[in-house]
């Protein structure tokens, strides 16, 4: 299988703390593939140590055949990230931040201001586009984020949490989007707590708890081994060990 | 009402506890961590001997007042300017921390509490203010030194007025505090109002300067005895020539202590009222701010227009490292803290090219005084960038994980990032060269070029140390905030001195030359032989910096967020 992301015992150490404890993806290419764990599993680590804003203290890597340790800026020239702080300049407007990235990669400065153009509206961000970034709505910055990752038209595309904070219109925009770069032979590699949405959009899952990788492989694959042909979010729950609570109700909680 | 104070506490002191414990990623952020908080440490203990040696002259000067020693009477002096500056430090110090008071207006506006009694917690707060913290104990003494000196009804009005002096202070803090957070709530009022503030203190301190004192230092032999009668009257402050004197907070309070003492011993109805008055005003005029502030503690306008941007490229930059150039560029220019830097650093060099307007306290002969505030604007400029070239990569905030995502080799972010800070040096350069321009015209044009180079050298040379610093001591610095953080106090020092002794390498070799040959051409010659030697050694330690840049990136993203 031709994989677009290709781990061995991928480990990230924080001092005693294990965050990502020797996990091996297998992300193949063309796929839309949905990272999911519950809150501190591991999900925005592992993207981290994917895209270079974390050094993994163990295991191997490949993303797209290259080695994103030993030729990174090879591997960013590939890949387009949307990281869980957005990481965006607060005192550059869209328009400049997507003029920053796109000659970062170096496109010529044509290429630029017809894509910059395209994209502010797609995310509907053509009449904001002159504000600095500092003055944008969460959803608008997740946008001009989402923007900024496609800009160099990438052959890989990391998202984490795409959907959080983004109004329904938007969202839908971006679902359309992303079926869409799958369709045109691009990778997506997102984490997502919307059990439903990773269900219905990506074709391949991960499942992280406690920093290792309890279930990979096509979503219809993995629910057709269960007994009786489980949702995503009973498979989820079930992989998890999540309990109803450990016994406490709340049962001092009344209307 | 106890157990709101209580949780208000618990939460002040578990920012404070939390902030200072942090984590540590590496052993470089544990020394930078701990230089740190020493510096933060040294700060705070330098207070306490300032509060009690003023408790302990309180407590003198009440005692002397209490049993009629002359040499007492100095204290209600001493009273009246610590009470000033006091209050001038505390009217100005929440506007300088842009962003107001430090509630969370969201976060209170949502609690089960009564806005009266979050007001009165908000208010109350200020206590702590450092400021007041250090005159407290003072306020406190003087009636206790009264009562020891045999005088109970001056104590007991001292008290009086000393609490009353107290709610004026804390009501002001509340204003000045309540008043910022309006205004810094719309980001780009609070920028201007931050710039405007600064730079206006600014002027403010150069003002008396630039009218009989440079009459004074630009011709010390012929000053005219009306010019020295006006430089005194500059220097000498007369409180009759200022009847608002009489009504501000401190002369009521030493007014008031004045009138309870013997031999007048009378009651000191009206500085006490006065006092009283102007805490009520006070008080309701925060009350009627934070009122506002509840009302619609989310609000922030902004102003939208269509922007395009057109991706150019700097000459002899790649582009990758062109984009890092602008961006920097941009983000210094377009924030407060960058704006004032910007923009006072040249005050200074139009300072002295005004007071030289004869000969510079005799040191170089007319000819070459606008040579020397090139100079001048030119250290000054260096001086004043070092403030955000040493933490020139944690300044850039989120943006620095953008700029570790895209395909940029750490030699391109490092020569972006000096290309940047060039193109923003040359502002408080190019108005401290305008400005000689205009006063000085005078002298070779060849050596205003070679002043030039001299100090485009210096900026390039100390380049790539100021690089490694940035990457080996980051510190989290917001460069839109006038009090959210500073670049490492390590690097900050090392910084400024390796400016500095940069500077005098390539300047000095321009004056030497220039001074030895008397000759323009030569001059030109020995700055152009320092430029290219400047390029060269910024060319050959950009890389060196960068493998520092490229050994700390991971730490570096978490700092420059903050974590």
């Amino acid at each position: 299988m031709d994989l677009a992301i290709h781990t061995q015992g991928l480990r990230r150490e924080f001092g005693t703390f294990v965050a990502v404890d020797g996990i091996d993806l297998a992300v193949p290419r063309g796929s839309l593939y949905g990272f999911v764990g519950p809150n501190g599993a591991g999900k925005s680590t592992t993207i981290k140590c994917l895209t270079g804003l974390l050094a993994p203290t163990a295991g191997s890597m490949e993303l797209l055949g290259l080695n994103p340790q030993s030729d990174p800026v090879a591997v960013k020239r590939l890949v387009g990230v949307v990281p869980e702080d957005l990481a965006l300049f607060e005192q550059l407007t869209a328009a400049e931040t997507l003029a920053f990235v796109g000659q970062v990669h170096g496109l010529p400065a044509a290429t630029i201001s017809e894509r910059s153009a395209e994209l502010l509206a797609l995310m509907d961000l053509t009449s904001a586009s002159g504000q600095l970034v500092a003055d944008y709505s969460h959803g608008m910055r997740k946008k001009t984020s989402l923007a900024v990752a496609l800009l160099p038209a990438p052959k890989l595309l990391f998202l984490d949490e795409p959907f959080e904070g983004v109004d329904a219109i938007a969202s839908r925009q971006i679902k359309d989007l992303l079926l869409d770069y799958v369709k045109r032979g691009g990778t997506v590699f997102l984490t997502s707590h919307i059990l439903e949405l990773v269900e219905r959009l990506c074709d391949h899952i991960g499942v992280i708890h406690k920093g290792r990788l309890v279930a990979q492989g096509e979503i219809g694959a993995l629910r057709a081994a269960t007994a009786g042909g489980e949702s995503l979010e009973e498979m989820f729950l079930r992989l998890v060990g999540a309990t109803d609570g450990a016994g406490t109700h709340l049962d001092w909680l009344s209307g | 009402m106890i157990g709101l104070l209580r949780a208000f506490a618990f939460l002040r002191w578990r920012l404070l506890v939390n902030g200072l414990r942090g984590r540590r990623r590496d052993n470089f952020e544990q020394v930078s961590r701990i230089t740190r908080l020493l510096v933060a440490a040294i700060v705070a203990v330098s207070l306490v001997p300032g509060a009690i040696l003023l408790m302990v002259l309180a407590y003198a000067g009440g005692h002397g007042l209490a049993s009629g020693n002359e040499k007492a009477a100095a204290l209600t002096a001493g009273a009246r300017a610590v009470l000033a500056v006091v209050t001038i430090v505390v009217a100005i110090s929440p506007l300088l921390r842009f962003g107001g008071s430090a509630l969370s207006a969201t976060r209170l506006s949502l609690l089960p509490v009564p806005r009266g009694l979050l007001f009165a917690t908000e208010l109350a707060a200020h206590v702590a203010d450092p400021w007041l913290l250090v005159v407290i104990p003072a306020l406190l003494a003087l009636p206790a030194g009264l009562l020891a000196g045999g005088a109970p009804g001056a104590a007991a009005w001292a008290l009086a007025l000393g609490f009353l002096a107290i709610a004026v202070l804390v009501s002001l803090g509340g204003v000045a505090s309540l008043l910022g957070a309006l205004v810094f709530r719309n980001r780009r009022l609070g920028e201007l109002a931050s710039v405007g503030l600064l730079l206006g203190i600014t002027l403010l301190a150069y003002f008396p300067m630039l009218t009989p004192l440079r009459t004074m230092i630009g011709r010390p032999k012929d000053l005219s005895a009306e010019q020295r009668r006006a430089v005194g009257r500059a220097f000498t402050f007369e409180a009759k020539d200022h009847p608002w004197i009489a009504v501000t907070p401190w002369e009521l309070y030493a007014r008031g202590v004045e009138q309870a003492v013997p031999p007048a011993g009378a009651a000191p109805w009206a500085p006490a009222a006065g006092l009283a008055l102007e805490a009520l005003f006070l008080c309701g005029s925060a009350r009627f701010a934070f009122g506002r502030l509840m009302d619609a503690p989310g609000d922030r306008r902004v102003r939208a227009k269509r922007g395009e941007e057109r991706a150019w490229r700097v000459p002899g930059l790649s582009p990758a490292a062109s984009a890092v150039a602008r961006a920097f560029f941009r983000l210094v220019i377009r924030s407060v803290r960058g704006r004032v830097i910007l923009f006072t650093a040249p005050l200074p060099a139009l300072l002295f090219a005004l007071m030289w307007r004869g000969a510079p306290l005799g040191l170089v002969e007319p000819g070459y005084t606008g040579v020397l505030v090139v100079g001048v604007a030119g250290i000054l400029a260096l001086m004043s960038m070092s403030a955000f070239l040493t933490d020139q990569f944690a300044v850039d905030r989120a943006g620095l994980t953008l700029t570790f995502l895209g395909p940029a080799t750490g030699t391109e972010i490092v020569a972006g990032k000096a290309i940047g800070g060039m193109a923003a040096f040359f502002i408080p350069l190019g108005i401290g060269t305008i400005a000689a321009v205009a006063i000085h015209p005078s002298g070779s044009p060849l050596l205003w070029l070679g002043a030039l180079m001299c100090v485009i050298a210096a900026y390039l040379a100390q380049s790539p140390g100021a690089a490694a610093l940035s990457a080996w001591f980051p510190a989290p610095f917001d460069l839109t905030r006038l009090r959210a953080g500073n670049p490492h106090p390590l690097a900050s020092i090392l910084g400024l001195m390796s400016s500095v002794l940069v500077y005098a390498v390539c300047c000095g070799i321009f004056a030497m030359t220039v001074a030895l040959t008397r000759s323009p051409i030569a001059g030109l010659a020995a700055a152009t032989l320092v430029l290219a030697a400047a390029a060269g050694i910024a060319r050959l330690g950009w890389p060196l910096a960068a493998r520092a840049l490229d050994a700390r990136r991971e730490n570096l993203a978490m700092v420059a967020q903050g974590r």
